[in-house]
Order: structure tokens, then C-alpha cells, then sequence
């Protein structure tokens, strides 16, 4: 994968547009469940997403080949979600645990949403309960839980992606974790 | 947010930590059975950790839906080209 990758960024550096179209179907999933997670909308997720593809191939030129490509594209898309949260929600609300207005509905979580196959799925009630609640972890824990559980990344990784210390990252999650545990005890399963 | 409070006072802060150190699979197996002897006894504990499981593995188990057909193309062709359009002539 990662020797694929070198490959295809050589031609990406050279204006080969294929060789990203390529990228794009490698990494897409990735990054739109790290925005439709961070946003909990698949309209505005699908809009950052391609916002992130777009800004990575603008900055090829700064990504380093020594570094994993994935950690690169996604914190790209972490930090374009955080932005557009950003803009898009008073920052008191971001810091502070106050309620925000949520747009993910039951509505836009069934459009299509296609499950990988081994994956064991709540079903979608349930999903637009989860996100409702990761709506509203203030961003710097979302953010963590989002690539710690959604994207089921390491702590060296998320460590990379946020550019925060490995200790921070565990208090974000442990503070996330506790934060979730209070709104998810009384939701059942399946 | 505050842990602090929130739980059982003969419980330190400490086992809760543990909790977590466990979750992050930092933990020693003596740590680790250390865990499961306090929550064994304690039910406070006991639902605490049952609780930052659940929430946890409901996170584990939200879909990953793809996005729309028409995404890479879409990317494309939105692409700036290399080449410096010429101007003119």
C-alpha cells in the first residue's frame, strides 16, 4: 500500500490526475467517516470531504514521503471538519458543553448507507442517537473518539493527526469516553 | 465533564483511571486484576465500566457508509491543472 502510494504520489507531484483519482477511491471512505462523524451530516460531510481531497493534492508538494500518507490526508480532514464547525457554531458552544442544534437526522443517517459486511450494526435509530451524542462532545474530544473509534486508529497515529502529545490524546479520550458514557447508558442495543 | 462528583465516594478517582488505562489497553495484568476484583465487589464500579464498555463498543458498531457514486469524479474534475493555461494569442 505504501510503496503504491509513493508511486502514484511521483505522478501526482507531475499534474497526473488519474493517479489521484486513484488515491481518492483508496482513501474516500476514510476520510468521509471522519467528516460525516465530525459534522454528523452526509451533505456537509461529502462537501468537506472533497474539500480535503482537493487541498491535498493542491499541497502534494508539502507532504513528506517518509511519512504515512493516510496520517497526512487525515489530518487534513480533521482540521477542515474543526474549521467548519468552527464557523459554523458560536465557539462557546465548542468548548462548552452546551447543547447545539442537530442537524443529522434519521432521514439523511438512512440515505444510503451501505454497511461493510462483517461489521455488526445498530440499527439506524440507534446510529442517529450515537451521533446526536458525538454532536455534542466539545471538538477536541470528538476529534479523538472520532479517529480512536470510528476510524479505529492508535494513539501514535491520533497523536500525529491532532499534533498533540500522546498523553493529551488519552485525556481527550478518557474525558470523551466518560462524557459519551453518561449520554449512551440508557440506550440499548441493536 | 468532571469525574469528580459524579461517583461513589469510597471509589477513588484512581480506579476509574484504571478504568481507562484498561480501555487503552495500557494496563498491566495485575492492573487489570485489580479491575476486575474492585468491580467484582462494587457495583457503582462495576456499572461505571459496563457503561464506558457499552458506549464504546456503540461507537465500534455505527455504519460506514461510502459517499456518493459520483465522488472521485466529482474530485476530478474539480482538480486545478498543472499546466498554466495559455492567455491570450
Amino acid at each position: 500500500m505504501e510503496e503504491d502510494i509513493n508511486r502514484l504520489i511521483k505522478k501526482i507531484k507531475k499534474g497526473d490526475h488519474l493517479a489521484f483519482a486513484e488515491v481518492v477511491d483508496m482513501y474516500k471512505n476514510g476520510v468521509y467517516n471522519i467528516c460525516l462523524r465530525m459534522v454528523g451530516n452526509r451533505q456537509e460531510a461529502e462537501d468537506l470531504s472533497q474539500e480535503a481531497f482537493i487541498r491535498a493534492y493542491t499541497k502534494i508538494d508539502k507532504y513528506d514521503v517518509e511519512r504515512k500518507f493516510s496520517t497526512w490526508l487525515y489530518r487534513i480532514a480533521t482540521n477542515l471538519s474543526i474549521d467548519y464547525l468552527r464557523k459554523k457554531k458560536p465557539s462557546v458552544y465548542l468548548d462548552a458543553d452546551l447543547p447545539g442544534t442537530e442537524d443529522f437526522t434519521l432521514k439523511s443517517q438512512l440515505a444510503d448507507g451501505e454497511p461493510l459486511p462483517e461489521e455488526s450494526i445498530v440499527n439506524s435509530e440507534t446510529q442517529a442517537l450515537i451521533q446526536q451524542e458525538i454532536n455534542q462532545l466539545p471538538l477536541k474530544y470528538r476529534s479523538a473518539i472520532v479517529l480512536k473509534y470510528i476510524q479505529d486508529m492508535n494513539l501514535k497515529e491520533i497523536s500525529e493527526i491532532l499534533n498533540i502529545p500522546v498523553g493529551t490524546v488519552k485525556t481527550r479520550i478518557h474525558r470523551g469516553r466518560e462524557a459519551l458514557r453518561k449520554r449512551l447508558r440508557h440506550v440499548n442495543k441493536g | 465533564m468532571s469525574i469528580r462528583g459524579e461517583h461513589h465516594l469510597a471509589c477513588s478517582e484512581r480506579i476509574i483511571q484504571l478504568m481507562h488505562k484498561v480501555l487503552d489497553g495500557d494496563a498491566t495484568t495485575d492492573e487489570e486484576d485489580k479491575l476486575m476484583k474492585h468491580i467484582e465487589t462494587c457495583e457503582r464500579c462495576r456499572k461505571h465500566y459496563e457503561e464506558l464498555q457499552t458506549s464504546t463498543s456503540l461507537l465500534g458498531q455505527l455504519p460506514h457508509p461510502n459517499p456518493s457514486l459520483g465522488f472521485t469524479d466529482s474530485v476530478r474534475m474539480r482538480l486545478p491543472s498543472n499546466r498554466k493555461p495559455l492567455v491570450g494569442g
